[in-house]
This record gives C-alpha cells, sequence and structure tokens, in this order.
C-alpha cells in the first residue's frame, strides 16, 4: 500500500527532508527527529489536515506511518484523502 | 503492544520498577513513583485539601510512563475551581523512539480527566515537557524570579551560576575579593530602603506553629481580590505546610494589632541538601508563599525578608506572579533575576486567566504552587 500523498505532506512539513521517502513502516526507528516533542505537532498536523480528533490514548499507538494511514483509513472508511472531505 | 493510559494499580509497582531500572540504566535520573498502596480509599478534594493520583500508559506487562495529577481547589471570579496541576511526566521516550507517543498521551488523557490543568517549573521552557506543552498550544509564561544578595562575596563564591564558566568565576571572584560587590548591593539596599518609607516597618510578625481560624477569616477577606489563586484556608495551608515540615516558619503578620496577611519563609542551610548543587554551602532564605490584600503585600513581605535577616542567610529568593506582590519585591529591595520556572496552563486555565485580568484582578502564583514546597 503506497502512502497517501496527504499523509507524505503532513510528514514533510513536520520532519523535512527526512520524510521525503516515506514508506508505511517508517517509524520513530527510521526517523530521527521523531520524538515525543515532534509527536505532538504530527497529531495536531494530522487532526488539522484530515479534520479527525484522535483518542487521547491511540495518540501513543500512532507509531507508524502504517498505523497512521490505517487509523485514518478507519475514520474516511477508505483513504486518508477522504477523511476530511 | 497498544498502550492504554489509566490509573495506577497496585499489581503495576513491579513493571513500574522495571521501568525505572531501564531509565537508571541508560543514566537517566527520572523515575516514576507510585501510590501509597497500604491505601485503599479513594482520595476526594470534599475530604483533602490536596488529592494527588499517578496515570501510567500500560503496555501489556509493561509500564512505559507516568505523570501524576495534582488536585486542589482554587477561587475565581467569586467562585471555587477545581484545577489540576500535572507533576513529574517520566516516560520511556526518553530512550526508546517507539515510545515517542506516550508524553502527548499522558497528557491528553490528562486534561480528559481535568480541563483545567497546569504545569509549573519543568526546569524552564527549555525543559521537554514544557516543549510539549508549548507544542500543544498551551499558553506559557515565567514566573517572575526575585533575589536580594545578603552576603554578595559569599554569594560569589558558592553560588553554582556564577561558577559554571572559567570567565563566570573570575569576574565572580574579583567582585567578592574587591568588595565592590558589597559596596553596591549596600548602595542599592539603601536607594530602595530610602524609597519605600517606613509604612512597611510598622508590619509586625509572629512565628506561628499552624494556621487557624484567623487564617480561615483572612482567606475569606482576600481571595475576592485575586482573579485566580490557591484556596489558602486554613486546611489547604495546614495540608501544604504540616507541622514538622523542615526549614519552615510560618509567620503571622499584623499591622496595628490588626491581622493582615501571613508569609511562610524558609531558611535552609543548603549544604548535604537538595539544593546544595545550586547554592553550594549557602544558607537560603526564601520568601515560599504568602497571602495579604494587594496593597499589604510591600509590609507582609517586609515582614518575611526582615525574619530572613535576622536568620542571617546569604541570599533571599522569591517566587511571585501577582503584580503586587512582584512591586512588593522591587519595594524592599530585591532584583529581578532570570527565571527558570515556567508556567504552562489549558485553554480553559486561560480564559479564567483572561477574564480575570480583563477585571484587574491577577493570577497569585508563588514556586510552592505546582508541586507545593520542596522538602529539604
Amino acid at each position: 500500500m503506497s502512502v497517501d500523498p496527504r499523509l507524505q505532506a503532513v510528514f514533510e512539513a513536520v520532519f523535512g527532508r527526512e520524510a521525503s521517502q516515506l514508506s508505511e513502516q517508517d517509524s520513530p526507528a527510521t526517523i530521527e527527529s521523531w520524538d515525543s516533542l515532534n509527536h505532538v505537532y504530527l497529531v495536531l498536523a494530522l487532526e488539522a489536515e484530515f479534520g479527525v480528533q484522535f483518542d487521547a490514548e491511540e495518540i501513543a499507538n500512532l507509531i507508524s506511518v502504517g498505523a497512521i494511514q490505517r487509523r485514518l483509513e478507519s475514520a474516511s472508511g477508505s483513504s486518508p484523502a477522504r477523511a476530511a472531505s | 503492544m497498544t498502550v492504554m493510559v489509566r490509573r495506577f494499580k497496585t499489581a503495576d509497582v513491579p513493571a513500574i520498577e522495571r521501568l525505572n531500572v531501564r531509565l537508571a540504566t541508560a543514566g537517566l535520573p527520572h523515575r516514576v513513583g507510585h501510590e501509597d498502596s497500604r491505601r485503599s480509599e479513594e482520595r476526594r478534594l470534599d475530604k483533602e485539601s490536596i488529592v494527588q493520583r499517578l496515570y501510567v500508559a500500560a503496555a501489556g506487562e509493561e509500564i512505559r510512563g507516568g505523570i501524576w495529577l495534582r488536585e486542589q481547589l482554587f477561587w475565581s471570579a467569586g467562585r471555587s475551581v477545581r484545577v489540576g496541576w500535572t507533576v513529574y511526566p517520566v516516560a520511556e521516550s526518553l530512550i526508546d523512539g517507539k515510545a515517542a507517543g506516550v508524553p502527548a498521551s499522558l497528557l491528553f488523557s490528562l486534561l480528559r480527566q481535568q480541563p483545567y490543568l497546569m504545569a509549573l517549573g519543568m526546569g524552564g521552557h527549555a525543559g521537554p515537557f514544557a516543549k510539549i506543552l508549548a507544542a500543544a498550544r498551551w499558553a506559557g509564561s515565567s514566573l517572575p524570579f526575585f533575589f536580594h544578595l545578603r552576603h554578595p562575596s559569599r554569594v560569589l563564591r558558592h553560588l553554582a551560576y556564577a561558577r559554571t564558566t572559567r570567565l563566570r568565576r573570575t569576574v565572580a571572584d574579583c567582585l567578592a575579593a574587591s568588595g565592590v560587590a558589597w559596596t553596591a548591593n549596600k548602595l542599592l539596599a539603601g536607594v530602595r530602603a530610602a524609597m519605600r518609607g517606613g509604612r512597611a516597618r510598622q508590619f509586625t510578625y509572629a512565628v506561628v506553629d499552624r494556621f487557624d481560624s484567623w487564617a480561615d477569616e483572612h482567606w475569606e477577606r482576600c481571595r475576592d481580590s485575586y482573579g485566580f489563586i490557591a484556596a489558602r484556608d486554613s486546611r489547604a495551608l495546614n495540608a501544604l505546610y504540616p507541622e514538622g515540615f523542615r526549614c519552615l516558619t510560618r509567620l503571622r503578620v499584623q499591622h496595628s494589632g490588626r491581622d493582615v496577611g501571613w508569609i511562610c519563609a524558609r531558611s535552609i542551610n543548603a549544604l548535604g541538601t537538595r539544593l546544595e548543587r545550586h547554592f553550594g554551602g549557602l544558607r537560603v532564605g526564601i520568601l515560599t508563599d504568602g497571602l495579604a490584600q494587594p496593597g499589604d503585600a510591600t509590609g507582609v513581605m517586609e515582614a518575611g525578608f526582615r525574619y530572613l535577616v535576622d536568620e542571617d542567610v546569604d541570599l533571599i529568593v522569591t517566587y511571585q506572579s501577582h503584580p503586587a506582590w512582584c512591586a512588593a519585591a522591587s519595594d524592599i529591595g530585591l532584583m529581578r533575576g532570570p527565571s527558570n520556572c515556567a508556567f504552562y496552563r489549558s485553554p480553559a486555565v486561560e480564559a479564567l486567566l483572561t477574564r480575570a485580568a480583563a477585571d484587574n484582578r491577577h493570577c497569585h502564583l508563588t514556586r510552592s504552587d505546582g508541586d507545593g514546597p520542596e522538602p529539604v
């Protein structure tokens, strides 16, 4: 499954060039600047871009690109691109 | 493994200890504590003035982080408001990127429990948790810090800040040896004393062992003068400053035989305590908390200052948020210094502060707020 372009854009906005070639497997293990501070920025940026609100508990589990993409798909019913539509 | 934030359970203690070992093995001093497992009854604010609960981020059998919610009653706009402080957040994200989401999850979970949420201290705005709060768009500011050097030469020779670089050490040693610091300090104190006049000195103080009904009456007279203030009735004060609290003196302050306030002063020989890291072998005086009508703040603070002078402390420090108490600190000869005490508040608290400030009522916070006065 390829990474949604809007999700790619959010990651690049938060993590810069480190996130320019995202794959589903990317996580704090592969993106060095994905720390607890940038995780807050990431969550807020995702909420703004996709019009979703994450539960407090699930924020700790959005810890890979694949997990985030799946969560956004479940919110929209299909692809993240539809989450805000 | 899915992470879940929930209340601490006694069965979590071994997993918390394993987390603490992992943190210690990585060379970090942080550790997650735990609630008193012998206590079965749930703590409630209608029975106790300050209630503290631990929330943990659990992943299967392991604990990935913890944060304390310390709740107490505040007074704002003529009513009691239950508010919370986030205290001692610790997460495994410090050593393991897989836990990067844990601090945010702990914070947002706490915010759901208690929308009126604040944090104080944290080593300043550069601290990791302060940065997370700022990223979460909480309003932030610094709690103003004031100090007075009574024995400048000793302070320059002992204060860690003055000795962190070779240049600072050289300048401090020269100032200490030359007597320039002593002379400048005396001149400044003399000018300040001449400017403030004699009214403040008419305030008398008596040392008391605890807060009684006089403190309740005083609280009820004063509380509406402030826009946002922690409950400072006798029950709250005796919980915060219990009898036997080391190196803390409660001063009941009067003017013309009438109660005008109280102030808590601490005289601490830093050697061998947690303060030694910053203050070396100095005797440190702290005006840690106080309450008066804003118009009496100078007299009450000056009473505390006099007490600490009699204790022969080397320097006197205080943190104050309210404009009248900041002015009082300046009036009695304290200088404002750089503060490492960050104050962050959730949007709900910020709304209360903004509303109160529009009515010219301001927030009264001291360094005793947050996690309370530091034991030594």
